[in-house]
Order: structure tokens, then sequence, then C-alpha cells
């Protein structure tokens, strides 16, 4: 299977390939896509400078200052004639982006869909005593409406005692919840579970609300894996 | 949560307070229609997607008047367990107490806090209930 990690950030894609080039039969292509990619490149330093230079010479690791539904950059993601897109960057995807994938871009969302779609879905799950999570899913065009999911996993915060610091645990499962969601792609017969319609979108919450959230946390917070 | 809603009653009189004496202006009423059900969903999103946003950043008091009107169409979801409408409001109140009120927007923003604090006293009143 042929997946292209689209990063706002050349330390991300470089983590999705220390993570990923273990999964068997997962073919990895890392694209940069950020104006700052250059000084990204001298800040990351060392061995990091090193590596990327390496993929970047083999042709696994290329780099855009163009957006993502730039002609060129359309362009360059249909040449790469890959499966799944993997998403770690900070933009809305048009169809065409979405389209440039055989099976789509996969979304590590940090909430657990259907019910929670939106903006600060972790707190959300908090304040309404549900447990939070991560959600890997195939994207449309709509806010976490996507209809396949790949996987979905709950996650125990209760050693986060700070929204950020629970926001930030949950943030950084992406790389292994897509290594998740690319082995459970490569499965014989598997077959993606629905984001059903009873899911409700979320808006940013308050800081009356988020300020409870964080209280809640500190005390205690429910976990159980769904599958 | 009930400490939390009283300590924010308590800060909204207070807003309440500094605001006392402005006379109702005309047309500075609520606009109070709630909206048909299926349409909620839609007034909240344009509340936290468009007039919210704007109306913090911008502060014009016709981006106020168009977010407090919106906001009364969801009064009644607010007062239900679906605590998301109920955030609109909080945001709402968060953003406009954060900036001086403007002298032309003084009576809508009196009839704002006034449903707001009501909105307060109704979810308190349902977790006393709570057992």
């Amino acid at each position: 299977m042929k997946a292209v990690a689209l990063c706002a950030h050349l330390d991300k894609a470089l983590a999705f390939r220390r993570r990923l080039a273990a999964v068997p039969g997962v073919e990895l292509r890392l694209l940069v896509c950020s104006p700052r990619w250059p000084r990204q490149l001298l800040r990351i330093g060392g061995g990091g400078l090193l590596l990327s230079l390496r993929l970047w010479w083999r042709g696994t690791l290329a780099f855009t200052w163009r957006g993502l539904d730039h002609r060129r950059t359309l362009h360059r993601l249909r040449a790469f004639d890959a499966d799944v897109g993997l998403h770690a960057t900070d933009v809305i995807y048009r169809r065409d982006t979405l389209e440039a994938f055989r099976l789509g871009i996969l979304n590590a969302h940090i909430g657990l869909l259907p019910r929670y779609r939106g903006r600060s879905v972790m707190e959300w799950s908090i304040l309404q005593g549900d447990p939070a999570g991560v959600t890997v899913f195939f994207m449309d065009e709509g806010i976490d409406t996507g209809p396949r999911i790949v996987t979905r996993r709950a996650v125990d915060l209760s050693g986060c005692r700070t929204v950020d610091a629970a926001k930030g645990r949950l943030f950084s499962l992406d790389v292994e919840m897509y290594a998740e969601a690319l082995a459970r792609l490569l499965q014989p017969g598997f077959s993606p579970l629905p984001n059903g319609p009873g899911g409700r979108r979320h808006y940013v919450m308050s800081r009356l609300f988020t300020g409870i959230a964080s209280r809640i946390l500190g005390c205690d917070a429910p976990a159980e894996r769904l599958d | 949560m009930r400490r939390a809603l009283e300590d924010r009653l308590a800060e909204v009189r207070g807003r309440q307070a500094a605001l006392a004496g402005t006379p109702p202006a005309a047309g500075a009423g609520r606009a109070g229609v709630a909206d048909p059900a299926g349409d909620v969903e839609e007034t909240l999103r344009s509340v936290m997607v468009r007039l919210w946003p704007r109306a913090r950043s911008a502060g014009r008091p016709d981006d106020w008047r168009a977010l407090f009107d919106a906001l009364d169409r969801l009064e009644a979801a607010a007062r239900t367990d679906d605590w998301r409408f109920f955030d609109a409001w909080n945001n709402a109140f968060e953003a406009f107490a954060s900036a001086d009120c403007p002298d032309a927007l003084r009576a809508r923003a009196a009839a704002f806090l006034a449903t707001y604090a009501a909105l307060l006293a109704s979810h308190l009143a349902a977790l006393a209930e709570r057992p």
C-alpha cells in the first residue's frame, strides 16, 4: 500500500518515517507542505538534516511551499499514485486533493466519532462524562463527516492534570493511530465502521466549560476500549 | 459545575449593575423568536463560525447586535441539557466582558445580560434538582 504523509512540519514527517517504515506492506512517502520548509530543514540540524537529505535524494521526502490544492501540488500528488494520504497539516482539503488518493485521506481526530465531531471535542467528552480518544477516518469535505472509520481508540487521560496535557497526549498518538489504521486497511476483508448520523458538531468551548472540564480531568477521566 | 455557574452568575450580575440605569432603547429588545427545531443547528453554526468570531475581533455594535439576535433565537435550546447551545452564550459573554461596552450597545447588552443571567439561573436550578 502506498501512503503519503502530508505534513506541515518536517519533524512530524520524520516521526512518520520512524514509525511507519516498520509497518509491513506500506510504502511511505513524505510531503512537507509549508512555505517555511527551508527554515525547518536548517533548524532540524544534525542527524535529522542528514536523514532528510538522504530521504530527499531517494525521492521519499519532498517539499512544497505551495498549497495542497495548487495545481502543481495536485499534479505531484497524483504522480505519487498513492492509495492513502495521512493528514498532518493545518488545512482543509478540497475535493481535488481528497481525490488524488485512491482510497482517500485519513485524519486522526482527537474525539470518538461519530458522536464527537468538530472542535474542542476532547473537552466536550470530559464534560459529558464520556470516554475521550482518537478516531482515524477517511475525510470528506464536511467537518468530521467522512463516512468510513478505520479505527478508533478510547484513551486513558487519568495521568493528565490539565486540558493542554490531555490534548497533547491525544495528539501525540496520531502517528501510532495511523500505523494501526494502515495495518487494518491491509487486512484481507477489512471493512470500515460507519461514521453514523448520530453525531453532533461541537464548537470551541468557552473558558467557563473548559475550566470545568479541567477540574473534572484533575479528578478522574473515563476510559474504555472501543472496537 | 454548580460553583462555576454561581461564580459566572455573580459576574454577570456585576456587569448588569454596571449597566444599570441604561434606558431601554427602541429596537434594543430581544429578537426572542425561537428557531424552528430543525434550524437551531444552523443558527448555532452561524453563531460559532461567523457571528461570534466577527463580534469578538471587530467589536462593532452592529456585529454584537447580530450576535445577540442570533443567540436569542437559541434561548430555548440553551435551556436544554444539550450544553452546546448554552455554551454559545458563555462564549459570547466572555468576549463581551473582555472589552468595554460601547454606549450605542448598552441597552441591547443589558437585554443580553438579563437573558444570560436567566439561563444561568435555570441551569443552576436544574443542577439543584439532581440527586
